[in-house]
């Protein structure tokens, strides 16, 4: 199985092989892209008017939905570096996510009573997020990969808890006062200056001549979904050109080389802790860019909603999607999120109810009964996570859109760090080889260290 | 530590290495002289490819030191300093690799294997890759025609774009050995390259490394179990045998060696052959 | 003498130790835990025994974590989730006969007697069962691909919980008496401390259960090549051991120790909540870890010692800060000496 075709020319230079042609999938995704485009714009309109029973019975994704899905898809490709470039299982993602999200609630809301524009303050929770990841990644990327996995998981729960707890901090031992509220703890902040983009005079009285009433500024809230989408679509293409270029480039090759062998990476001379303390720490900026527009999208944030189930929800996307795929990380995220958003809730409404008659039709069992009548689809989110994620470990561990040398890698062929090239048998048959040759010296053939031993020696596999 | 003489480019002394209880190799002293190509043999299990490893820095040393280019790398560098160098900062030094079992990155291809051990050799810093700036695609388009360039030195033109696991084992092991050229080093060591070949191969990868050294300069320190390939290039050959040096000297001195062939055939048949 | 050679190879680990017992001692009522506790002593004694009975259950769940670990090198995140199908089993045991809070105590023991082992069984072949479908299929595969699997199933776990329990804590009948052995109203008093009956039940069933694996272990054959197989898989197949059925048999064991664990919480917090999993299972592993994962008397320690910490917490803090608490610790622990608090040599290479 040799790799596909030579790389076409132009602007797909590059050396890694598109799996199918990579023209024709820049155009539908062109194309999807702006039926998307098209589709916010009119949704609300296509939602009361003429294709409301369609609308009403089929599941459509709402505009916000969509805003989900792309900023999801933005963490997604986050994690993807960490997780599927460099091979580190972080299972704390959400720790990077609160960084930005309340560092955008410092600096944009009435908590501390700052108001800085959020196009700067996004700037300023990438950083924050990116420091935090360099200074957790530099004393835990040494570790083992199931215990940096933990000791992620820790943080990632560490985190939301400070958020939770640090509403009420004791100063007085140090002179401060006895409450000081640094996250507003659980009730969390609320509210977020959204971004705003003001609209200048002249351009607001020409659009008003056309009829059109812009208002003063252009404000990208979650009560302006459609400019907000628009917004987000944009940060995620940009997103995902920056990591098809890291990936390409001579770093994308090293995070490459220490996923499949650190060892012999080290060896080629490519520093292996800075290399992937960089993977840890742009993905911890990915998560902290998105917890800064989620922030201020939303205007509002809680620490309840940032938890293992979110680091993990991510996870399960690129899973789903294929480990180390950009592709696949957009589409596990679109697909994850649409599920969990939209289509569980759809299923439910249908499924609910002739459940729950069930559940009151039958005679009393003790726990059955009571579970049925109260039965929710959308509950057992959490079931199907579980399900998706063993099946998938099971059946399709390089994803459903795999990098394409993946596939062969988890499914036993290929190198894998630490372990002898070529398969059991064609070393055990050089071992035995080998061996035989020495029985034959004992025996009296010629010497092993005359030249002329050595033909009848190596017939290597 | 002794001054290394001035032809020397690399200089172990009292090398060991314990692991726990077991002493896998025992106060080693070894010299590479400048351009040469050395042969590190002895049977299996006499600590040949841990003293690579001490080298590269995959192990620490328990005692002693090795020098490079008259700097110590590895070990005691005066009373009070223990030297360790990192794999990585020793392949910036300039010592390559090949590995006893073929380490490549099986799901890259070839010419990226090869690109990889150039990595060091590149400057452009890794932001650059975002926006691309000319100077960065300069370099890339460079570091392409030189990978190109060492697949051809290997014959693997053809095989730039096959996925390193699907090489034929042949191909894999000259591949490693282009990658390790491509880390731009002066001093190449050869895990047992011949292993699995056929004499044809043999015969083309001895003259390949003899190539090497005559056109490019570079020094080679060989593990080799193939005695026509460690008599045929070598200048000297070193024998260790249980983690100690048993023997050293010319190819012609240590084959006739009796320590060194009771070592691989056990005591008594020094008589034989 | 070998203690000073000791202090005096882990110099900085020393500094530390003092400084913070200087710290201690100089701000003794400042000091959350440390100084309340040594205002009045008395409490803090009571605090710590309960803190000792909690810890003897985590212990329970943390001996599964390390066997499983030991062995496959998998951290098994369904362990806690299959301790929290314990409480639940057994609260549906306790509902199908009928115990309420009337019940007379022969008819508690007797429901009891079988459904302890009843819920051990179906704990540790839950258990079993899960390595025999999910993970032995993934036992080539890389160590990422299991752990993801392993919080897969601890999903799926808390699912049947939930589906089993309902999504809010389910209280049981108080079946265990509360009355005083040592304390007012019991047999004599020791200062402020009160082990209660419920705290006899608690451990006449963890500490024959903590007992009787470590015999197992140490004595038998079958926990011999337990002990072979986690040291060296190969060899030990080599050697002639079954290696899956040495698998499957770490597993029972793990499961039917989560199971008598949930018996035991379910009695004496009198809850049952599908989300159980989660905080004990923590707890749990963080005692794995401390005592040095894959070290069976470790595990036991590190349970006692983290239990004795949360009731420390809860009383004289907040139980707000229980999790990042135990966090800290796991995080400390790993980073500093992976290999655990009481393991002897730290190894080569993390």
């Amino acid at each position: 199985m040799s790799a596909a075709t030579e790389p076409s020319g132009g602007r797909f230079r590059g050396l890694r092989v598109a799996v199918g042609d990579p023209r024709r999938q820049v155009r539908i995704v062109a194309a999807l892209i702006v039926v998307t485009i098209v589709y916010a714009f009119l949704y609300n309109d296509l939602r009361q008017g003429a294709l409301k029973p369609l609308f009403e019975t089929l599941p459509f994704p709402s505009v916000n939905t969509l805003i989900i899905m792309c900023y999801y898809a933005i963490l997604a490709l986050g994690l993807n570096i960490v997780v599927g470039f460099a091979g580190l299982l972080d299972l704390g993602y959400v720790a990077f996510y609160v960084f930005g999200a309340y560092t955008t609630a410092f600096l944009a809301s009435p908590l501390h009573d700052i108001h800085m524009p959020w196009w700067i303050v996004v700037w300023i929770a990438v950083m924050v997020a990116a420091l935090a990841g360099v200074l957790l990644g530099a004393p835990t990327l040494r570790l083992r990969g199931d215990y940096l996995a933990i000791v992620t998981l820790g943080f990632g729960e560490i985190l939301p808890d400070l958020a939770r707890n640090l509403g009420e901090i004791d100063l007085s031992f140090i002179g401060g006062p006895k409450d000081f509220n640094l996250t507003a703890g659980p009730i969390g902040v609320n509210p977020i200056d959204p971004p705003i983009i003001p609209i200048p005079d002249f351009i607001g009285s020409a659009l008003g001549g056309l009829g059109i009433d812009v208002g003063d500024a252009l404000v990208f809230s979650n009560l302006n979904p459609v400019a907000s989408f628009y917004l987000i679509l944009v940060l995620l293409l940009i997103v995902f050109g920056v990591c098809v270029r890291l990936r390409d480039s001579r770093l994308g090759r090293a995070w490459m080389a220490i996923r499949e062998d650190e060892t012999a990476a080290a060896s080629m001379g490519i520093d292996t802790v800075s290399t992937k303390l960089l993977a840890f720490g742009l993905g911890a900026s990915f998560s902290g860019f998105t917890g800064a527009f989620f922030g201020a999208y939303s205007t509002a944030i809680f620490p309840d909603s940032f938890s293992f189930a979110v680091s993990i929800s991510i996870l399960i996307m690129i899973v789903l999607g294929g480990m180390g795929s950009l592709r696949g990380a957009v589409v596990g995220a679109f697909a994850i999120r649409y599920l969990s958003d939209e289509l569980l809730p759809y299923l439910g409404g249908f499924v609910d109810e002739p459940v729950r008659s069930v559940g009151s039709a039958l005679p009393e069992i003790p726990i059955l009964t009571q579970r049925l009548e109260a039965f929710t689809l959308t509950s057992y989110n959490f079931l199907l996570y579980g399900v998706i994620l063993i099946l998938m470990m099971l059946y399709r561990p390089e994803g459903l859109l795999p990098v394409a040398t993946r596939k062969a890698e988890l499914h036993g062929e290929g190198v894998a760090a630490e372990s002898t090239f070529g398969t059991a048998d064609e070393v055990a048959e050089a071992a035995t080889a080998y061996e035989a040759s020495i029985h034959d010296l004992e025996a009296g053939t010629p010497g092993a260290l005359s030249p002329d031993s050595d033909d009848e020696r190596r017939s290597g596999p | 530590m002794t001054a290394t003489a001035p032809d020397l480019i690399l200089s172990a002394r009292g090398v060991t290495k314990r692991f726990g209880g077991l002493l896998a190799v025992s106060d080693v002293d070894f010299d590479i002289p400048r351009h040469g190509i050395v042969s590190l043999i002895g049977p299996n299990g006499a600590g040949k490819t841990t003293f690579f490893n001490m080298i590269t820095g995959l192990y620490t040393p328990s005692d002693g030191s090795i020098a490079f280019d008259g700097r110590v790398i590895q070990g005691r560098d005066g009373p009070k300093r223990f030297v360790l160098s990192k794999p990585h900062q020793v392949v910036r030094a300039g010592i390559g690799r090949t590995f006893q079992n073929i380490r490549l990155f099986g799901n890259m291809t070839a010419l990226e294997n090869v690109l990889v051990g150039l990595h060091h050799t590149l400057k452009g810093h890794w932001w650059e890759a975002i926006y691309r700036p000319r100077s960065l695609m300069d370099e890339e388009a460079r570091a392409l025609a030189r990978g190109r360039e060492l697949l051809a030195l290997m014959n693997l033109d053809a095989r730039e774009h096959d996925y390193a696991r699907n090489l034929p084992y042949g191909d894999q092991r000259r591949l490693e050995i282009a990658r390790a050229l491509a880390t731009d080093c002066r001093l190449l060591l050869l895990d047992e390259p011949t292993a699995g070949m056929n004499p044809n191969e043999t015969l083309e990868l001895t003259s390949f490394v003899r190539g090497l050294r005559d056109r490019l300069g570079v020094t080679i320190l060989l593990i080799e179990h193939d005695m026509k390939v460690v008599m045929g290039i070598s200048e000297r050959v070193t024998v260790l045998d249980h983690g100690e040096k048993i023997a050293e000297g010319t190819p012609a001195e240590v084959r006739a060696d009796v320590r060194v062939i009771e070592a691989y055939l056990g005591r008594g048949a020094a008589g034989h052959n | 003498m070998k203690v000073v050679a000791w202090l005096g190879r882990h110099r900085g680990a020393t500094l530390a130790a003092l400084v913070i017992v200087a710290a201690l001692v100089a701000f003794r009522s400042s000091v959350p835990i440390w100084g309340g506790c040594t205002n009045n002593l008395n409490i803090c004694a009571n605090v710590i025994t309960i803190g000792l009975f909690q810890g003897m259950i985590v212990a329970l769940i943390a001996i599964g974590y390390t066997l499983v670990y030991g062995i496959l090198q998998l951290i098994n995140f369904a362990n806690g989730d299959v301790f929290m199908l314990g409480t639940v089993i057994t609260l549906i045991g306790v509902r199908v006969a009928g115990l309420d809070d009337d019940s007379p105590v022969v008819s508690i023991l007797l429901t009891f007697a079988i459904l302890l082992p009843l819920t051990m069984l179906i704990t540790a072949g839950l258990n079993a069962g899960i390595e025999a479908a999910v993970y032995r299929p993934l036992r080539r595969a890389p160590t990422l691909a299991t752990l993801i699997t392993a919080i897969g199933m601890s999903f799926i776990l808390q699912n049947v919980g939930l589906l089993l329990n309902g999504p809010s804590p389910v209280s049981l009948p108080t079946l265990l008496p509360k009355d005083n052995i040592i304390g007012p109203g019991g047999l004599f008093e020791l200062g402020a401390i009160e082990l209660k009956t419920s705290h006899l039940f608690v451990s006449a069933i963890t500490l024959p259960l903590l007992a009787g694996l470590i015999w197992f272990v140490r004595n038998t054959r079958q926990g011999k090549a337990m002990r072979a197989t986690s040291q060296d898989r190969e060899a030990a197949g080599l050697m002639g051991i079954d290696v899956n059925r040495t698998i499957s048999l770490t597993f029972l064991l793990a499961g039917a120790l989560a199971g008598g664990a949930g018996v035991v919480v379910a009695l004496y917090l009198g809850t049952a909540y599908w989300f159980f999993g989660t905080p004990f299972g923590l707890l749990a592993f963080t005692a794995a870890v401390f005592g040095g994962i894959g070290n069976l008397a470790g595990a036991t320690i590190g349970g006692v010692f983290l239990g004795i910490l949360i009731s420390l917490n809860a009383y004289y803090l907040d139980t707000r800060w229980q999790d990042v608490i135990v966090f800290s610790i796991l995080i400390l622990v790993l980073v500093l000496r992976p290999t655990g608090l009481l393991a002897e040599k730290a190894s080569e290479r993390a």
